[in-house]
């Protein structure tokens, strides 16, 4: 029940602050002052911070799922999971100034992956580093074989992540959102989920702890698909 | 000029455009309190009056207040604190208003008309007590390390210190 009680205080937390902002937005418009590119800009922005509270609904809702197993696991191109991400965030980045820049290895082999799942796990290390990066800083979204798997990694310049929240990512379970020192504000529930997820996809996830930031990673499966000519 | 220090730029940004709804001052938004007291060093320059998000990367508010403080030019510039904390009662108004604080704010409740008055309040007045209390050259900051407590709650006793969070 306690755990029930918390997992619903944790969801109201990280949806509490798109919502307040979504109305302060909102309250800030004034349709006899301001121009029309200025009430577009607003409402742009609107949409975009309403799209991204839905977007975690979203994920939230597949966390329920899992343990019915509803999903299948589909060779998926990681690059263009990663590409899509990066332009989703693009204007959020460039808005909070900094920048995301994207690297990616030659010849990515498909990984064995649940493609909204792994955009989610994505989304939400990206959406971590450009909430917590310093300001003019650049965040760096990477894509590259490691160990015969898939690494996808966020590499952040902000403040360091404490050593037992990298302990628990990296044991590969974390069976509640922890919230992070240093990242004020922080619930944990992005980490939590992708770490769900990865989990569900039969990934893992883990952390890298630097002196100015942090490193997320994801690590993949490759898809092996039986060749037809034998 | 008025100061925004908040992480939340798309948040700040909604303040500063309120903010210039009433005012034609300069508005800077600046995301952590390093990078504010790095810029007021740098610049010189002394806000009229400082929107402050409590939780910050990196130092958070109190700690950017207690910077503030001890600087003879900034000692005196009105503070608003801005918050989406649950627990934030517990802090003491009147150990607050010993900051400059002059006013607390839960972002949620926050209403655009909060925002205009407290810049048509305080930043003129800001500007008037700048030149009558300061003996240094003007726009400069010069670190102070013991701090009259007596001379602040002088120059904040001037203010209504609103400490009640903005009504929905």
């Amino acid at each position: 029940m306690q755990g029930e009680v918390n997992g619903i205080l944790v969801a109201a937390h990280d949806l509490e602050r798109p919502l307040g902002l979504t109305r302060q937005l909102a309250l800030s418009m004034d349709f006899v002052q301001d121009s029309p590119v200025e009430l577009a800009q607003t409402r742009d922005r609107i949409v975009a911070v309403s799209e991204r509270a839905l977007s975690q609904v979203e994920d939230l809702t597949k966390l329920a799922c899992l343990e019915d197993g509803l999903f299948e696991l589909e060779p998926v191109s990681v690059r263009g999971v990663c590409d899509e991400v990066a332009q989703e965030l693009n204007s959020l980045y460039a808005f909070n100034h900094k920048q995301l820049a994207t690297r990616y290895a030659a010849r990515l082999p498909l990984a064995a992956a649940d493609r909204p799942m792994l955009k989610s796990v994505v989304y939400n290390f990206c959406l971590n580093a450009a909430q917590y990066s310093g300001e003019q800083s650049l965040a760096q979204l990477s894509v590259s074989l490691h160990q015969r798997q898939i690494r996808v990694a966020v590499r952040d310049y902000g403040p360091a992540l404490p050593t037992d929240v990298q302990r628990a990512l990296n044991q590969g379970w974390i069976d509640k959102p922890l919230s992070i020192s240093m990242r004020p504000g922080s619930s944990g529930l992005g980490l939590y989920i992708a770490a769900r997820f990865a989990r569900a996809m039969r990934a893992q996830v883990g952390a890298v702890r630097h002196r100015d930031g942090s490193t997320f990673y994801v690590d993949l499966a490759p898809s092996r698909q039986r060749s037809l000519f034998a | 000029m008025i100061l925004i220090i908040d992480t939340d730029f798309l948040f700040a940004e909604t303040v500063a455009r309120n903010c210039r709804r009433v005012a034609n001052t300069p508005i800077q938004i600046i995301g952590d309190a390093i990078t504010a007291m790095q810029f007021l060093a740098e610049t010189g320059v002394v806000p009229e009056l400082i929107f402050l998000d409590v939780l910050l990367v990196g130092p958070d508010a109190f700690t950017f207040l207690n910077e503030l403080r001890s600087y003879a030019e900034t000692a005196g510039v009105p503070v608003v604190l801005l918050h989406n904390l649950r627990c934030l009662k517990a802090f003491s108004p009147a150990d607050l208003a010993g900051y400059g604080v002059v006013a607390i704010w839960h972002k949620n409740q926050l209403q655009p008309q909060d925002v205009r008055r407290v810049v048509r309040k305080y930043s003129a007045d800001s500007a008037v007590r700048h030149a009558k209390s300061t003996s240094s050259p003007a726009g400069q900051i010069v670190p102070t390390h013991h701090a009259d407590p007596a001379a602040h709650h002088a120059n904040l006793a001037s203010h209504d210190v609103d400490s009640t969070e903005a009504t929905a």
